[in-house]
């Protein structure tokens, strides 16, 4: 009987009914009782427990039926049913596509119970963050006859509840006006309705609790605490209002200050360092700025490590505060690996020789700084991070330059219209990383209606592996003649030049450029100075020209200062025989933080001048006009004329000046579009003569005056587009003299203002 | 289309076999998007791993190899235990393999796949895709130690010695069983030179020497008596 | 100065080196010197500290350093100074 028993409860059969999707191989290799096993309850409804959790099934059951051999297994589960489509309906704040993303329910998934919870909180999570307080969400089920149903997911949005009143209590020094203009959060007012910052945010709600204490801190609330931040909903769920309730304490003045612990390299260095100043107000910025400059500054010495706390001491009586900044220089920390990563094309050794700080020598902060900024002024650099981690040993660091890379080849083409050109084509190739090495090579061409130019230049900025660069450039052009000028011009020529940087601001350069220009005639009436200079021409010119250029970005400058002085002297080769020189000043001054706004006063001058009796050629006297000069003007705008003829033949001295005011657009938060507010002035004099046989000799003199001082002003959109810089100006002048040529809309690709 | 109301049970297998079908004519980049449905509309069938895996190999012969990548690294997350796991590791080593540039620039493919294939070796020693990982390997740790090799030689040309000397050490500690170790050994016998350390560079070249007596690096390194 | 030669190696001097001495624990001697730049495996007891830098006046190159020996017990056991003669 015993083992008669004992067989009559062994399982001898498992089957499944009920399921429509689920494999019954799945629910099998599911459970954990197989054929064979002896039936007992609690493993049983240890595996209903199982096939729950699967989120298949809405509900399980299991039957057996004793037979003389043993037990017939049955189990039965009853599908959640499977979603056949799923469509949304309701949400235009997002879009399907989006929502979709984040939800469980999808077409082929099950519509169980616990995946329609967890996407009405996805749902609702993402709706209350945008402020939708009132949204409401509906799951609509209309099931088929093959056991699927069809979901419809039904939302009303309902609209923003927005912040309608922020309140301040306890702030007897400082005005509600003034905290409310400090945090981020915003009463809806009318300007609000383009920005969303009247739309509750938690995070930005949290932060508003950090720039009060930031504000304070600044004034010299060092106690300063902020109670309690109060949010209270109104009953129809329409708007918020935000109260702070703030202690301010007294304004603390700084009464000492001091430097103390491992004063490196010495006491008055880091004491100059500090900007909070004895008597005045204390303030967290300047402290933090201190705090940064002293670390930095120890870091110099080799300690990467270096921290630096200060020690504050309060005097509540008569409200001071001294100020010790005590100073852990920790190890003197040593680089041993610098591990480049980032550059898919870039030869790691051309982006190692931008490096100051080099492997296997002691760290330096001011050497990882100068890194980072020669790394993002390179031309094939868009982004740098640079970080260190723990090496080998404790005084060992190493060092990982995570660069992205810049587009650097491309092919801009593009039309151009002006008076004089007409419609201009030009095509320009340009690469600025060829094979990786960091050779910048271009080839330019233009075509217009009076210049075609065809210019070529390959330049290698580390020249023979020196830090010395060294370009060679070709060109041929060819102009027609022009509305005022009435002869034609080809030039072909070539040369090659060196940039030598002798600090990381200040740099030489000193090139050698060849060309040989032929003059030629097209109508007979022109001036005796264009006829004096007909035919073939060769100049051969040395330049030379010493820059400081601090500036922050070559393109879209909004830092730092250009000064150039440029000498070249005409006559090693060729036939002409002049010198010129050059002086250039432009400077960027940030207005605000962001360097949104920058201020920017440029001022050239120019002279230049034959000797051993010898004329500057006709194509190097002076004209202004245009963009990169006095805007406002065409080209040859402004410039010395024939009397009889009107011909623009040019001054040899020149000077101009521009102030552009760069600001940011409101619309357009897409980075590199700027716009431009600018006042320009210049003029051209000197004098000009020729003698011609048959004609009478002919003298143009024009003394400098300020009443000849042409001026303009006007507004310009520059764009630095991925395929250069772009701008559309307009300009009209202000004061001009007679015979000046004028254009007021103007359209430039690849130059920069 | 049509399939879609076959009784969903069956059409997985049709579905799956025509999906072989077209990866044999090489319709790869097809194939990897047809099967991205595959999981949702037979969530239970014995053919969705099946599937899963075919469509890494689709990603990855379409060259997809962002795709190709969280493809096999979900696979594996999800059946750690799958009997053909180590197929889904062999092929998410060869797709970072496949994104390896030169010793010259970014060596992070290289060393993503060294540490995928070295994963592969270890947990499956046996399966014949670890064997073909072992040969890929080798190649993969020779650009690593070129790479060592030539940012030592930019050191050693802007006469840093030190750091030179460390890049080339590296060769040696890391990379002795690559090509490069030869001249590695050569160029830190120099370094040591260079930094008036002739003890430490002799004995440098009679390594070299010794280990490597009949290559060209040997003969160079006399001078280092 | 279109080329600023970079100051490798440990930073040593004539003090620092003075402090070490035979006998002297591996550990002392880090903390004098700092671990040595140089990772040389020749030796498995033998480390070098060299220090290659640019002489203020004379404007050549100056290289300096100490070879070390460790006997089994991590002492040192044996110094060899270079490049500190003629300097301070």
């Amino acid at each position: 009987a015993e083992d008669n028993q004992q067989t009559a409860s062994r399982i001898i059969s498992i089957d499944v009914q009920g399921n429509r999707f689920v494999e019954k191989e799945t629910i099998l290799d599911k459970m954990t009782i197989k054929v064979g096993d002896s039936l007992d309850r609690r493993k049983i409804s240890k595996n209903i427990r199982r096939l729950h959790r699967t989120g298949f099934f809405s509900d399980v059951r299991f039957t057996g039926t004793r037979t003389a051999q043993g037990i017939h297994f049955v189990c039965h589960v009853k599908e959640f049913p499977l979603i056949a489509s799923l469509k949304m309906q309701g949400n235009d704040e997002h879009t399907t596509k989006d929502l979709q993303l984040r939800m469980k329910l999808k077409p082929g998934r099950v519509f169980s119970p616990k995946n329609k919870t967890a996407d009405r909180n996805t749902l609702l999570k993402g709706y209350l963050k945008d402020g939708f307080y009132q949204v409401a969400i509906h799951f609509i089920t209309t099931p088929r006859d093959d056991g699927r149903v069809d979901l419809v997911v039904k939302i009303d949005e309902g609209n923003v509840t927005r912040i309608s009143r922020v309140r301040f209590i306890g702030n007897k020094a400082i005005s509600s006006g003034v905290l409310r203009e400090e945090i981020a959060s915003r009463q809806s007012d009318l300007p609000s309705w383009i920005s969303d910052r009247d739309v509750f945010d938690q995070k930005r709600f949290a932060a508003d609790s950090q720039m009060l204490q930031q504000y304070y801190m600044d004034q010299g609330y060092l106690d300063m605490k902020i109670e309690s931040m109060h949010l209270a909903m109104s009953s129809d769920k329409k708007s918020f209002d935000l109260s702070f309730s703030v202690f301010e304490g007294p304004q603390y003045t700084v009464s000492k200050i001091d430097v103390q612990g491992d004063l490196v390299p010495d006491k008055e260095t880091l004491k100059e360092l500090i900007s909070m100043k004895e008597g005045r107000t204390y303030s967290l910025t300047a402290m933090s700025e201190s705090i940064a400059a002293i670390t930095g500054r120890v870091g110099d010495e080799g300690y990467a490590f270096a921290s630096v706390t200060p020690l504050m001491k309060r005097n509540i009586e008569d409200r001071t505060v001294s100020i010790s900044f005590e100073v852990e220089k920790g190890e003197e920390a040593y680089v041993e690996r610098i591990e480049v990563v980032g550059n898919e094309k870039t030869d790691d050794s051309v982006v190692r020789r931008e490096l100051k700080q080099a492997e296997g020598a002691r760290y330096s902060g001011t050497q990882v700084e100068q890194s980072k900024k020669n790394l993002s002024r390179s031309a094939f650099v868009e982004d740098v991070r640079v970080s260190l981690d723990k090496a080998s040993s404790g005084d060992k660091v190493n060092m990982n330059v995570n660069l992205t890379e810049r587009k650097t080849g491309s092919i801009t083409g593009g039309i151009g219209y002006s008076q004089i050109e007409k419609v201009t084509f030009h095509a320009k190739i340009q690469e600025n990383n060829l094979f990786g090495k960091g050779y910048q090579a271009s080839l330019n061409g233009e075509y217009g209606a009076v210049t075609q130019n065809i210019t070529t230049s390959l330049t290698d900025p580390y020249f023979l592996g020196l830090n010395m660069s060294a370009t060679v450039n070709g060109f041929k052009t060819k102009t027609d003649p022009q509305t005022t000028t009435t002869y034609q011009m080809e030039t072909i020529g070539g040369g090659f030049g060196f940039g030598i940087p002798i600090t990381p601001e200040l740099s030489y350069g000193i090139s050698y450029q060849y060309k040989r220009s032929d003059l030629s005639l097209t109508n007979t009436t022109i001036s005796p100075i264009t006829l004096s200079q007909l035919g073939r021409q060769t100049t051969g010119e040395v330049t030379q020209n010493l820059t400081w250029d601090s500036r922050d970005r070559l393109l879209g400058t909004t830092e730092g200062q250009m000064h150039q002085l440029h000498v070249g002297a005409a006559g090693l080769g060729g036939s002409d025989k002049f010198y010129e020189v050059k002086l250039t000043n432009k400077a960027y001054f940030p207005i605000d933080e962001k360097h949104r706004f920058v201020l920017n006063p440029i001022f050239e001058a120019g002279y230049i001048s034959g000797y051993s009796n010898l004329d500057v050629p006709l194509y190097r006297r002076y004209s202004l006009g245009g963009s990169g000069s006095v805007r406002g003007f065409d080209s040859l705008g402004i410039s010395l004329r024939d009397p009889n003829t009107g011909e623009a033949v040019g001054g040899d001295k020149k000077f101009n000046a521009s102030l552009n005011l760069f600001f940011p657009l409101p619309f357009v938060k897409q980075s590199g579009i700027r716009g431009v507010a600018f006042v320009d002035a210049g003029t051209v004099w000197g004098s000009v003569s020729a003698t011609v046989t048959g004609l009478a000799p002919i003298n143009i003199t024009e003394a400098f005056s300020l009443s000849r001082l042409r001026s303009s002003a006007g507004l310009g959109i520059e764009w630095m587009s991925p395929v250069g810089p772009i701008g559309l100006l307009w300009a009209i002048p202000i004061r001009t003299v007679s015979g000046d040529v004028q254009r007021n809309l103007e359209f430039m690709m690849g130059g920069s203002f | 289309c049509a399939k879609d109301e076959l009784a969903p049970g069956a059409g997985a297998k049709d579905e799956y076999a025509d999906a072989k079908r077209l990866l044999g004519k090489g319709e790869y980049g097809t194939v990897a998007m047809r099967l991205d449905k595959f999981s949702s509309k037979y969530p239970y069938s014995k053919y969705t791993t099946k599937a899963e895996l075919l469509r890494v190999f689709a990603a990855y012969k379409n060259k997809e190899y962002i795709l190709s990548e969280t493809l096999a690294t979900t696979f594996i997350a999800r059946h750690p235990k799958h009997r053909n796991v180590d197929y889904a590791k062999y092929m998410l080593a060869m797709t970072h393999l496949r994104q390896t540039g030169s010793p010259s620039t970014d060596t992070t493919q290289t060393k993503n796949a060294i540490k995928i294939f070295n994963q592969l070796l270890n947990e499956h020693p046996n399966s014949d895709y670890a064997s073909r990982g072992k040969k890929h390997l080798q190649k993969l740790y020779t650009t690593l130690a070129k790479h060592e090799l030539e940012v030592g030689k930019y050191y050693f040309d802007e006469d840093l010695y030190v750091a030179a000397a460390n890049r080339f050490q590296t060769v040696v500690e890391k990379y002795q069983t690559t090509s490069a170790i030869e001249e590695a050994l050569y160029l830190l016998a120099a370094s040591y030179a260079e930094m008036g350390l002739s003890k430490d560079a002799s004995q440098t070249a009679r390594l070299l020497r010794h280990n490597y007596p009949n290559s060209s690096w040997s003969d160079k390194a006399s001078s280092f008596r | 100065c279109m080329y600023e030669p970079i100051h490798q190696g440990n930073r040593l001097s004539a003090e620092k080196s003075a402090q070490i001495f035979e006998g002297m624990t591996k550990f002392k001697v880090e903390q004098a010197l700092g671990t040595p730049m140089l990772n040389s495996t020749l030796h498995p007891n033998r480390v070098t500290y060299y220090e290659e830098f640019e002489d203020e006046e004379s404007g050549d190159m100056k290289k300096r350093g100490l070879e070390i020996t460790y006997d089994g017990a991590l002492r040192v056991q044996h110094i060899r100074r270079f490049g500190f003669e003629d300097s301070e």
